[in-house]
């Protein structure tokens, strides 16, 4: 019996899938069909059977994975990138309600295609309610700085036109109850009345620090300080609140653990830094419609374009180094020229040479019945929160993240919100901590929520006075201060709830850099254990951290050890077809975010639409 | 061509072409106003007064965006800037709003390119000589006014925009106190033509400022320019001690910061410090109290020979002269 819920549960019917890429953005308009073929032959394969030969085969349709196969197809290699499961995207899989469901099953049932997860718990308290494709749920949700490598590879080979991307700017911390937003430039230092004068220049000072770190002045001091706690260094270093260090080391550093080393936490916060202003004043942005699930999908769309063959719903089951053979589960081979690579939640039944993951991951994934518009900044549909250690009930020791994501962003309807929490914190201790977040969450939305009911006047000690003499308005965020006392009247209603673990062999420590551990690549089988999976190269599963960086390390890597070296990853020009064709206007939502990518030298002004052909600055 | 005067359509093509290859050729740009008043702006009917400026006006325009063109390519190139002036001069209808909506974007690029600067005060002085009444005259370097102080808070290195607020400063207290917004302390000592609280409030920005940044020169140079002659010849002798003693005493505390933090003084504090100093004593009797100061003076520049050798030989000046006065 066990086994028919399985089938079933596996094969979701076509018509539970998401709406692909393909079906959203259809590439007809803006290209010649000679360029991208038609995709019906990606979504539904019409072979009718296995190519029998290919140089590399990869397993797994995740964003490593996916990455890999464009960088391998574009360097002439002939990829066969085949996924056990009927769907694309693997561990970083964007998911509807009915997939997560089918999703959970297997992670519980430990099916081989879901390892690396364990003990997901789900909670649907009203299941009529939700139209299971109106959601687009990520496994693993994750921001795109606005410099970053990842996002200059999609610019350069073109993906990011498959995708719409969306600023996000709004990145608060949460600290004594209250969300706060950091002033983080320079700008904003200096026009806070907030902030005292020696605070001011203390927080100056740092951020000069933050960008000048490596710079040969400061050579000794980085090599003296630079593997100490960041804590400690700024403490002893600088003047500045804990609050404040705070918001520096866990919200615009995004550091995972309390831990984390002067040198690691100083790149961290450069990269929010130097990410401001790049596209327009946010740092970040992230992918509509879902995250690592549409880029993945993007890049095996490129893949696709370069040559690479998809085949899903196929398993395999073993690997032979000898005669470089792999047997699928139905029983066809397939001759491998070079390599296997296999994402590790899909290795073969019964393999030996699973990279250890040691390190966890805890997630919580919510959908409320609230628009959570508050937390947003005008115009955008998602924001970042994040509780620094000790800022909770269950005195948590390491941060919990949280990406909030609104209707806005194409993942849930109009009047819903979807929270992803994560933290690094093992066992039942993470998932407490996960609830305690949840609860602090739950307490200010209903506090500060204008679908409650509750209008608030504004008074007098609500408005700022800027320096020349002008007023403004604080962020809507931070009434929730002083509205502690006001009681909730209602009670939030949850539509969805998911809590699961991951596993992953990337240290948290390393995450934003993506260095992969050395235990994890073992050398073309020489040292690997007879099995069903000798000589395969497996990839780490997703890191720790919600920002999309480390991901091309890994990538780079794998290549590395495929090719040899990586001098032509991605070293093809792209400067094809369409140079002079402009694009089909700014996809709609995109903020100027959209638009900057398309054009990066357009400038837009809202008095100044005429001149927009005629400006061409050198920026 | 530009000597044998051979003005006519294939010249001012030509000097197109040869502008689009290089702006700098001011030569080229000063051949094109001539085919443009000698040949251009002849060609147009006399007849009617009316379509006479209609016409100069369309001609004006399509000039005009030829400039702009080059401009958005080269925006730091003088002769364009120059050109477009004269441009602008030629034509009774030109319009200034649009001239400034075109600065502001040249300012989302660059809020620093000093070019726009300048070019927004021939503009602004052009609006002004537009309008007729006086009162509409000072609203404008009022709103300029507040424009710098944005500008300011957007980038406090943005020397340009210290640089306007002070010749602003100076119009608004010679104009008539005309202004209304009661909320405004800035517009309340312009028409009170309160130098003194004036220089009080700046006094807060500007110390802001160089608490949030102590290695901008752009700060340091505008104090430089408070404490000039403009406002201590008019204030009485007290008050401008006063306010000296207290600027100093503010720059010393932060240059104890800085010292604390990089283990040697900050040399634009000593600098500005010595600046002060020696306005400072100007102001004092001659007598034992400005013994203390001078020996700051001469503290002051013992460590400026040592941090700034470059120019040691002005301070060694400044110690002689501060001995010989005693």
């Amino acid at each position: 019996m066990a086994a028919s819920v399985d089938t079933t549960l596996r094969r979701p019917s076509m018509a539970e899938r998401r709406p692909s890429m393909a079906e959203r953005r259809p590439s007809m308009n803006t290209r010649r069909p000679s360029v991208i073929p038609h995709l019906a032959g990606i979504e539904d394969p019409v072979f009718p059977s296995t190519p029998e030969d290919c140089d590399v085969l990869i397993c797994g349709t995740g964003l490593v994975e996916s990455i890999l196969s464009a960088a391998l197809s574009w360097a002439g290699t002939n990829v066969l990138h085949v996924d056990s499961n009927p769907y694309y995207g693997d561990t970083t899989a964007t998911m509807t309600i009915e997939q997560i469901k089918a999703w959970c099953h297997n992670v519980n049932l430990n099916t081989p295609g879901f390892h690396g997860f364990a003990k997901a718990l789900m909670y649907i308290p009203r299941p009529a309610k939700l139209n299971s494709r109106d959601y687009s749920i990520d496994l693993t949700p994750r921001l795109l700085f606005a410099k970053s490598d990842l996002l200059s590879l999609m610019v350069k080979s073109r993906v990011y036109r498959y995708l719409e991307f969306q600023s996000i700017s709004n990145f608060h911390t949460f600290e004594n109850d209250t969300f706060g937003k950091m002033s983080s430039s320079k700008e904003e230092i200096f026009t806070d009345q907030s902030l005292s004068l020696a605070t001011k220049r203390s927080l100056m000072k740092l951020m000069k620090f933050v960008f000048e770190y490596d710079s040969e002045g400061n050579k000794q001091l980085m090599a003296e300080f630079g593997p100490t706690p960041f804590l400690k260094f700024v403490n002893d270093k600088y003047k500045l609140s804990d609050a404040q260090v705070n918001e520096l080391c866990f919200t615009l550093g995004l550091a995972p653990t309390p831990d984390i080393s002067t040198l690691a936490a100083l790149a961290r916060i450069r990269r929010y830094l130097i990410s401001f202003n790049v596209y327009g004043s946010f740092p970040a942005l992230y992918s509509k419609f879902g995250g690592p699930g549409e880029l993945s999908q993007g890049f095996c769309r490129s893949a696709a374009v370069a040559g690479a063959t998809y085949k899903l719903d196929s398993p395999i089951k073993s690997y032979d180094p000898s005669t470089q053979k792999v047997t699928f589960r139905d029983g066809t081979k397939v001759n491998v020229a070079e390599k296997v690579v296999c994402s590790a939640s899909q290795a073969p039944e019964g393999a030996k040479n699973v990279p250890e993951r040691k390190h966890q991951v805890n997630r919580l994934i919510t959908i409320v019945e609230r628009s959570c518009k508050e937390w947003f900044n005008e115009g955008e549909s998602a924001s970042v929160v994040v509780f620094p250690p000790k800022s909770l009930d269950s005195m948590n020791n390491y941060p919990v993240q949280v990406i909030i994501m609104g209707a806005g962003s194409g993942c849930c309807p109009a009047g819903q919100c979807i929270w992803y929490l994560s933290t690094i914190e093992k066992d039942q201790r993470g998932r407490k901590d996960l609830e305690s977040a949840l609860k602090k969450m739950e307490d200010s939305i209903l506090r500060e929520s204008e679908d409650g009911g509750f209008d608030v006047d504004l008074t007098e000690d609500d408005v700022i006075v800027r320096p020349d003499g002008s007023l403004s308005v604080i962020n809507s965020v931070k009434l929730g201060k002083s509205f502690k006392e006001f009681a909730p009247k209602e009670k939030l209603t949850y539509l969805f709830k998911l809590m699961f673990t991951q596993f992953t062999s990337i240290d948290p420590l390393d995450s934003h850099t993506g260095a992969p551990s050395t235990t994890s690549f073992d050398d073309n089988g020489k040292n690997s254990i007879p099995g069903p999976d000798q000589g395969i190269l497996y990839s780490q599963m997703p890191s720790t951290e919600i920002s999309y960086d480390g991901v091309l390390a890994e990538v780079r890597a794998l290549y590395t050890k495929i090719v040899g070296s990586d001098d032509d990853f991605f070293d093809v020009d792209f400067e094809d077809d369409d140079e002079n064709s402009s694009p089909s206007g700014p996809p709609a939502g995109g903020v100027g975010a959209a638009a900057g990518l398309q054009d990066e030298s357009a400038i837009i002004d809202e008095d100044g639409e005429e001149f927009k052909d005629e400006m061409d600055f050198e920026l | 061509m530009k000597e044998s005067k051979l003005y006519s359509d294939k010249s001012l093509f030509r000097t197109g072409q040869l502008l689009n290859l290089n702006p700098e050729l001011y030569t080229i740009w000063n051949f094109r106003r001539d085919i443009l008043t000698n040949f251009k702006f002849k060609q147009i009917p006399d007849t009617d007064p009316l379509k006479k400026t209609a016409a100069l006006h369309k001609l004006i325009i399509s000039e005009l965006q030829f400039v702009q063109a080059k401009l958005s390519q080269y925006p730091k190139c003088y002769w364009i800037w120059d050109h477009r002036r004269w441009c602008l001069l030629n034509d009774s209808q030109s319009d200034w709003k649009h001239e400034l909506d075109l600065i502001s974007m040249f300012f989302q690029a660059d809020s620093r390119n000093f070019h726009a600067w300048q070019y927004r005060r021939f503009i602004i002085q052009c609006y002004k000589d537009s309008l007729s009444s006086e009162d509409a005259r000072i609203q404008v370097d009022w709103d300029e006014f507040k424009f710098t102080t944005k500008m300011i808070n957007k980038d406090i290195s943005n020397y340009s925009a210290w640089h306007n607020r002070s010749k602003l400063i100076e119009k608004l207290f010679i104009g008539s106190s005309v202004l209304k917004d009661d909320n405004d302390v800035y517009l309340q000592v312009f028409n009170a033509k309160d130098k003194l609280k004036f220089l009080r409030k700046e006094l807060d920005l500007i110390k802001t400022a160089f608490y949030t940044d102590p290695d901008d020169s752009s700060v340091w140079i505008y104090l430089k320019w408070l404490f000039g002659d403009y406002y201590i010849k008019d204030l009485p002798k007290n008050e401008s001690r006063k306010l000296l003693e207290d600027t100093i005493k503010d720059i010393d505390e932060l240059n104890e910061l800085e010292t604390e933090d990089n283990g040697f003084d900050n040399q634009w504090c000593l600098k500005s410090d010595l600046f002060l100093l020696k306005s400072l004593l100007k102001l004092l009797p001659k007598d034992d109290s400005s013994e203390s100061w001078k020996e700051r003076v001469d503290t002051i520049c013992d460590k400026l020979i040592q941090l700034d050798p470059m120019r040691k030989n002005k301070y060694r000046e400044h110690k002689l002269q501060i001995a010989t006065e005693s």
